[in-house]
């Protein structure tokens, strides 16, 4: 049985954003599966978070940081994938921006002592 | 710098990972199975937070989880070239969503709210002298298992009807690989985290095979690099005390993981090789001869 709390308080908000992302994921996974780009779907995802870092660092609505970063990671793996190794391109261009995410969160932690 | 004890130990545990992961790294960029390596050390995670949940070494859950996710993509069906990167991404999301799972209770315990950033992007500098022998161990056995198996790993790899011709069994051979992977990326992870172990796994591979096609020397330039990026990072984070923002240092990861990269992209400077028509005997460094 569902608890009254299922439909109250913050969980609408849960069950809208929750659903219009399993339905694009769902539709875009698809492809994703079909041209064997999983690991590119694991990465690109992964890697904008330090966009979101860098975004609160300077001040500015994570969204953009995210948007600016996942995009930049795509373009990144498209423009030096088609010379050498897909997935080797792919893995690097995660790893980069995780290092640069970790980064921008030791900065902002250290400011905020 | 080197009479500190930690950076000693960072310098150390730093070195072995960045020498087996090199060496590892070959095979599996080879074999394209940089996702999986890539996704067994995000999934030791799920060891790494499980262990801060029970309080054992990290180190521990790390392995474990490692080695369980290796069996679970075998079982999925990672051998076959075509389901590869799906196995792996099953794999990966339900390893993941553990994951949260332990860093949740495990945070609601013990109120150490940079327990997720630390198994993720790793701590080198607060490793415990006591977890090194363990490291050491298994980064021998993970070493040892590769040369065993070296030859077959190469043919399997790169003619696998011709593998299975010669009574080789595909299977295996990819399962113990996938297990040695597992071994070296949780011990990486320890070192600089459970992400960026992908980079000393990948990146000094992948450059070393853009410069020379022999496995042999490819896995010696791989290991090389690895370990001038892995020591250069630990002594620039060690020296960025003294940068701005004053008074802590930078993560040795973003060093480590900038340093690989530009190893990388350094080998695109390089002319392509004319290709000459090789003879058939030319390969035999490929071949398992």
């Amino acid at each position: 049985m569902l608890s009254g709390m299922m439909f109250s308080g913050l969980m609408p908000n849960t069950w809208i954003a929750a659903s219009i992302v399993a339905v694009i994921a769902g539709v875009t996974g698809y492809f994703a599966v079909l041209r064997g780009e999983t690991f590119a779907a694991h990465a690109i995802p992964n890697g904008a978070f330090a966009g979101a870092a860098g975004a609160w660092l300077l001040g500015v609505n994570v969204i953009w940081g995210l948007a600016v970063f996942a995009v930049a990671g795509a373009l990144g793996i498209g423009a030096l994938g088609s010379k050498a190794r897909h997935d080797v391109v792919t893995a690097l261009t995660l790893v980069l921006m995780l290092g640069l995410g970790a980064l921008f969160v030791s900065i902002s932690s250290q400011y905020a002592q | 710098v080197l009479s500190n004890g930690p950076v000693l130990v960072a310098f150390l545990v730093g070195g072995i990972a960045a020498i087996t992961s090199g060496v590892i790294g070959v095979f599996s960029v080879l074999r394209t199975q940089s996702f999986a390596g890539h996704s067994l050390a995000d999934i030791a995670t799920t060891g790494g937070a499980a262990a801060f949940l029970v309080g054992v070494s990290q180190f521990w859950g790390f392995l474990v989880a490692g080695l369980a996710a290796s069996a679970a993509m075998e079982a999925i069906g990672v051998q076959r070239r075509k389901g590869r990167d799906i196995a792996t991404g099953v794999v990966l999301g339900g390893g993941l969503g553990v994951a949260a799972l332990f860093l949740y209770l495990g945070t609601q315990h013990t109120s150490r709210t940079g327990a997720s950033f630390s198994i993720l992007f790793g701590s080198i500098f607060v490793i415990a002298p006591g977890t090194v022998p363990g490291i050491i161990a298994a980064g021998v056995i993970a070493l040892g298992t590769v040369a065993l198996l070296a030859k077959r790993l190469l043919l399997t790899a790169i003619a696998p009807e011709l593998a299975r011709a010669r009574g080789v069994s595909v299977r295996l051979t990819g399962l113990f690989f996938l297990m040695a992977l597992a071994v070296v990326v949780s011990l990486s992870a320890v070192a600089i985290g459970a992400v960026l172990s992908t980079a000393l796994l990948v990146g000094p591979a992948a450059t070393a095979l853009r410069v020379t096609r022999s496995p042999v020397r490819a896995m010696l330039v791989s290991a090389s690099a690895g370990l001038a990026a892995t020591w250069a990072g630990i002594a620039l984070a060690y020296e960025s005390y003294y940068w701005p923002p004053h008074g802590r240092t930078w993560p040795v990861s973003f060093f480590v993981v900038t340093l690989v990269l530009a190893g990388y992209l350094l080998t695109y400077l390089r002319r392509p090789r004319p290709v000459v028509p090789r003879s058939p005997h030319e390969g035999a460094e490929c071949s398992p001869a």
